[in-house]
C-alpha cells in the first residue's frame, strides 16, 4: 500500500481547502482554492511564534471564530461518521471556559494598558498569553485538520452513496465498515494529537492523514468498481456537457492523413486540472470525455463518456478537455469537423518536498 | 432518412406500407427498425390484381391459389405481431374468409375439369372452366384484400401501441389500462367493419372505404396524444429517454463560413431553413406519428452545424431521427461577441404533423 508523503505546505493547504469558513467537506472544484490566503492563515495560526501585538491576537481569535462558526450555520450543524457536529468539536476542544476567561482578562488587561500607554506592560501581558493562546491555536488547528480528514470520508461517503443505492446489501455493508473502521483511525490520531505532551502540527496532520488513508484508497476503489459493473446504467449523477460560447482560437491547419480530430502535442497534463481536494482525499480514476471539434480544431463541447463515479472529477475532466487544443481531420484535403474520445486519468501520486 | 418514395407506390391502396409496418413491429420487436425486406411479391400481386382484371389463363388462375395460400401462411406467422385483434389473431380472419372449404373444392374441381380439358385438347372445354372459375376467384381475391387491410391497420395500432410501451412502463397503470383500451376498441371496431366489408357485394369501395375510416385519426389522435404527454410528464421527472437516437455528427467539410449576427450572442436559423414536411421519415409518415422533436444543436463559428441531438423525444427513433437530419441540413447564423463570431448551442422543435 502506498503511503502518501506530503510537503508540510501540502497538508496545510490541503486542510485550508477544506477549512476557511466551512464544515466538513467542500469540494473546491469550481473555485480553486486561494493560495494566499491559505498562506495568510498559515502565519497566523503558527503556534512557535509569539504574539507580537494585539492587532495579532486579536486576528487569532477573529480566524478562530471563523473556523468554529462557517458562514452556512447549518453545515455547523451536519453530524460527522460518530454523529457529532463540528460545532460539537468546537466547544468541546476549543477556547473551553477556564482558558477563555483567563485570556479575556489578560485582552482586558492588555487593552487598558494600550489605551495608558504603557508599551512595556503591554508586552509583558502579551508574552503571558502568547503560552495560552498557543494552545488555542494547536488545538484549532488540530480540530481543522480533523475536519478536513473527516470531511474526506464524508466526500468519499456521499460520492460513494448513489452507486451503493444500486449495489448489493454486501457492497453496502463493506462500506460501512470501511468508513467505520476509518473514522475509529481517525478518531483515535485525534485524541492522540490533542493530548500530545510535546504539540507538533506537522506531526498531527500527518497522523491523522495516515490514520485515513488506506481507508480512503479503499473506497475509491470500491466506487470505481461499483462504476464498471454498473457501466449499463445510467449515471447517477450526471455532469452537463460543457458548450464553449467565446471566441475560437485561431484556425489550425487540419492532419492530412486522417479524417478524425486529434489532440494535439501540447494537450494539458490531468495533473494540472487535478482538483487539489479531490487530490487529497483520494478521489482518482478515469473519465473517459467525448469532444466535438469544428473544422477549425476549436472545441465546441466535451461531454462525459465513461464516469469516474465523482460528478467533482467528471466535472474537472471537461474543463481540462475544454482548454485543451485539438487538431481537426480531413477528407480530400478539406479540413473536417469530428469528435474524438479520450481518457484523462486523475491519480493520486506521492508527492516529495 | 431523406424523403423517399414509399415502397410500392404505384399500387392502389396504402395495404402495403401497413403491411411493411407489421414487419417493423417484428423487426424492432415494439421499437422502429427500418425495413430492409422488400415486400413479397405475391402479396404485391394481390393488391395489384384489380377487380376489373379478369382471369384469363391458368397461369393467372395458378398464380392467385398460390398468392392466396401464401398470404394465408405469412398472415399466420405475423399474427403474433398485433396480438388479439377483438378476440382472435390476425391469421384466423384471413381463414375464417378465404379459401373457406366449399369455395376452394369448387375451385379445386373445376381446375381438375380444365387440366383434362387441356390434356384433351378441348379449348372451350378450358374456357368454360375458366369462366366459371371466375367469379368465384374474384370474391377469394376480394376478401383476401380486405382482411390484409384489415392487417395493415391493426398494425398502424399495434405500432403507436408499440411506440408506447417503453413510455408506458415507467407511467400509472392507469395510462396502460387506456392505451390498450383504445387499441382495443379500434380493433373491435375495425373487425366489425370486416366482416361487413367481405360480406358485401364484391369490390365495394365503400365498404372497404369504411375499413380505412376506422383506422381513425381519433383513435390515433388519441394514442399520438398520450405518448406525447408521457414524454412531457416524464421529461419532468428527468427520466432518461428510453429510445434513445444517437447524436449525429457532421464529419464532411463545412459550407462557406457566415458572417455572425451582429446584436445576438447565440446562433440562429438561417434563412432558407427546411421544411419538416421534406423530412418527415416515410415510416412514421405512413403510421401517422406525429409529434415535435426538440433538437439541440452545435454551431461552429463559421455557421457549421456540427452535432444534432434529441433533446425532447417525439417518442420514436425514426421522426427523432429525421427531425436531426433535417438539423443537421439547414444553414445557420452564428453569434457574436463583441464583434467576433462565436460558436454555441441552439435549440428548437421540429413539428412533424400528419396532412392527409
Amino acid at each position: 500500500m502506498k503511503q502518501p508523503v506530503r510537503s508540510t505546505l501540502l497538508v496545510l493547504l490541503a486542510v485550508l481547502s477544506v477549512a476557511p469558513g466551512a464544515a466538513w467537506a467542500q469540494a473546491p472544484t469550481q473555485a480553486q482554492s486561494d493560495d494566499a490566503e491559505f498562506a495568510r492563515i498559515g502565519r497566523l495560526m503558527d503556534r512557535s511564534r509569539a504574539i507580537e501585538s494585539i492587532a495579532d491576537w486579536d486576528a487569532v481569535l477573529e480566524q478562530i471564530g471563523k473556523f468554529a462558526s462557517p458562514p452556512d450555520a447549518r453545515k455547523a450543524q451536519i453530524p460527522d461518521l460518530s454523529g457529532r457536529t463540528w460545532a460539537d468539536y468546537w466547544t468541546q476542544h476549543v477556547m473551553r471556559p477556564d482558558a477563555k476567561s483567563k485570556l479575556d482578562e489578560l485582552r482586558a488587561l492588555a487593552g487598558k494598558q494600550s489605551a495608558a500607554g504603557d508599551e512595556k506592560s503591554v508586552a509583558e501581558t502579551l508574552a503571558r498569553a502568547t503560552p495560552l493562546l498557543n494552545a488555542e491555536k494547536y488545538r484549532a488547528m488540530v480540530v481543522v485538520s480533523y475536519g478536513n480528514n473527516e470531511g474526506m470520508l464524508l466526500y468519499h461517503r456521499d460520492t460513494l452513496k448513489p452507486w451503493l443505492d444500486r449495489a448489493t446489501d454486501a457492497d453496502r455493508s463493506a462500506a460501512d465498515a470501511t468508513l467505520e473502521s476509518a473514522q475509529n483511525a481517525l478518531l483515535a490520531a485525534f485524541e492522540t494529537s490533542l493530548q500530545s505532551d510535546s504539540p507538533n502540527l506537522t506531526a498531527a496532520m500527518a497522523l491523522m492523514s495516515h490514520a485515513s488513508v488506506e481507508n480512503l484508497e479503499a473506497l475509491n476503489s470500491m466506487r470505481l468498481r461499483l462504476v464498471e459493473t454498473q457501466s449499463s446504467l445510467p449515471n447517477p449523477t450526471p455532469v452537463a456537457p460543457a458548450i464553449r460560447s467565446d471566441v475560437c482560437p485561431a484556425r489550425v491547419p487540419p492532419a492530412t492523413d486522417r479524417s478524425a480530430p486529434s489532440l494535439a502535442k501540447d494537450f494539458p497534463a490531468a495533473e494540472s486540472y487535478y482538483p487539489r481536494f479531490l487530490r487529497s482525499a483520494w478521489i482518482a480514476g478515469p473519465v473517459v470525455v467525448r469532444a466535438t471539434i469544428a473544422d477549425s480544431g476549436c472545441v465546441l463541447r466535451a461531454a462525459v463518456e465513461t464516469t469516474s463515479g465523482s460528478a467533482d472529477l467528471d466535472w474537472a475532466g471537461l474543463q481540462l478537455a475544454m482548454d485543451g487544443r485539438y487538431i481537426a481531420g480531413s477528407r480530400d484535403g478539406q479540413a473536417v469537423p469530428g469528435e474524438v474520445r479520450f481518457r484523462i486519468i486523475f491519480e493520486t501520486h506521492d508527492t516529495t518536498p | 432518412m431523406k424523403p423517399r418514395a414509399t415502397p410500392g407506390a404505384r399500387v392502389r391502396t396504402s395495404a402495403l406500407t401497413r403491411y411493411l409496418a407489421t414487419m417493423l413491429v417484428a423487426l424492432g420487436s415494439g421499437t422502429v427498425a427500418l425495413a430492409k425486406e422488400p415486400v413479397p411479391a405475391y402479396w404485391q400481386a394481390i393488391v395489384e390484381m384489380e377487380p376489373s382484371s379478369p382471369i384469363t389463363s391458368l397461369e393467372d388462375w395458378d398464380t392467385l391459389v398460390g398468392f392466396l395460400t401464401m398470404a394465408s401462411q405469412t398472415m399466420h406467422e405475423s399474427a403474433n405481431l398485433t396480438g388479439s385483434v377483438a378476440g382472435h389473431p390476425l391469421d384466423y380472419y384471413y381463414d375464417q374468409y378465404v379459401l373457406q372449404p366449399e369455395p376452394k373444392a369448387k375451385l379445386e374441381a373445376l381446375r381438375n375439369a380444365a387440366r383434362q380439358s387441356r390434356d384433351a385438347g378441348d379449348e372451350s372445354g378450358v374456357k368454360a372452366a375458366l369462366a366459371q372459375a371466375e367469379p368465384l376467384l374474384q370474391a377469394e381475391k376480394y376478401k383476401a384484400a380486405v382482411v390484409l387491410e384489415l392487417s395493415g391497420y391493426a398494425a398502424l395500432f399495434a405500432y403507436h401501441r408499440g411506440l408506447l410501451a417503453p413510455w408506458l412502463m415507467r407511467a400509472a397503470p392507469s395510462e396502460r389500462a387506456s392505451a390498450d383500451a383504445t387499441v382495443q376498441s379500434a380493433y373491435s371496431a375495425l373487425v366489425k367493419a370486416l366482416d361487413s366489408a367481405v360480406r358485401a357485394p364484391n369490390y365495394d369501395a365503400k365498404a372497404r372505404g369504411r375499413l380505412n375510416e376506422l383506422a381513425s385519426e381519433a383513435a390515433l389522435e388519441a394514442l399520438n396524444a398520450q405518448r406525447l404527454r408521457l414524454i412531457a410528464e416524464q421529461a419532468e421527472l428527468q427520466l432518461p429517454n428510453p429510445v434513445p437516437v444517437d447524436a449525429l455528427v457532421r464529419t464532411t467539410a463545412c459550407p462557406p463560413a457566415v458572417p455572425p449576427s451582429p446584436d445576438r450572442q447565440r446562433p440562429g436559423l438561417g434563412s432558407d431553413f427546411p421544411a419538416s414536411e421534406e423530412f418527415y421519415p416515410a415510416t412514421p409518415k405512413s403510421q401517422r406519428v406525429t409529434g415535435p422533436v426538440t433538437v439541440s444543436l452545435l454551431v461552429s463559428d463559421t455557421g457549421c452545424p456540427v452535432r444534432a441531438e434529441v433533446d425532447r423525444s417525439s417518442g420514436d427513433p425514426a421522426l427523432d431521427l429525421g427531425a436531426l437530419e433535417l438539423a443537421m441540413a439547414g444553414h445557420y447564423v452564428p453569434g457574436s461577441k463583441d464583434g467576433r463570431a462565436v460558436p454555441g448551442e441552439l435549440r428548437f422543435k421540429v413539428k412533424f404533423e400528419f396532412k392527409d
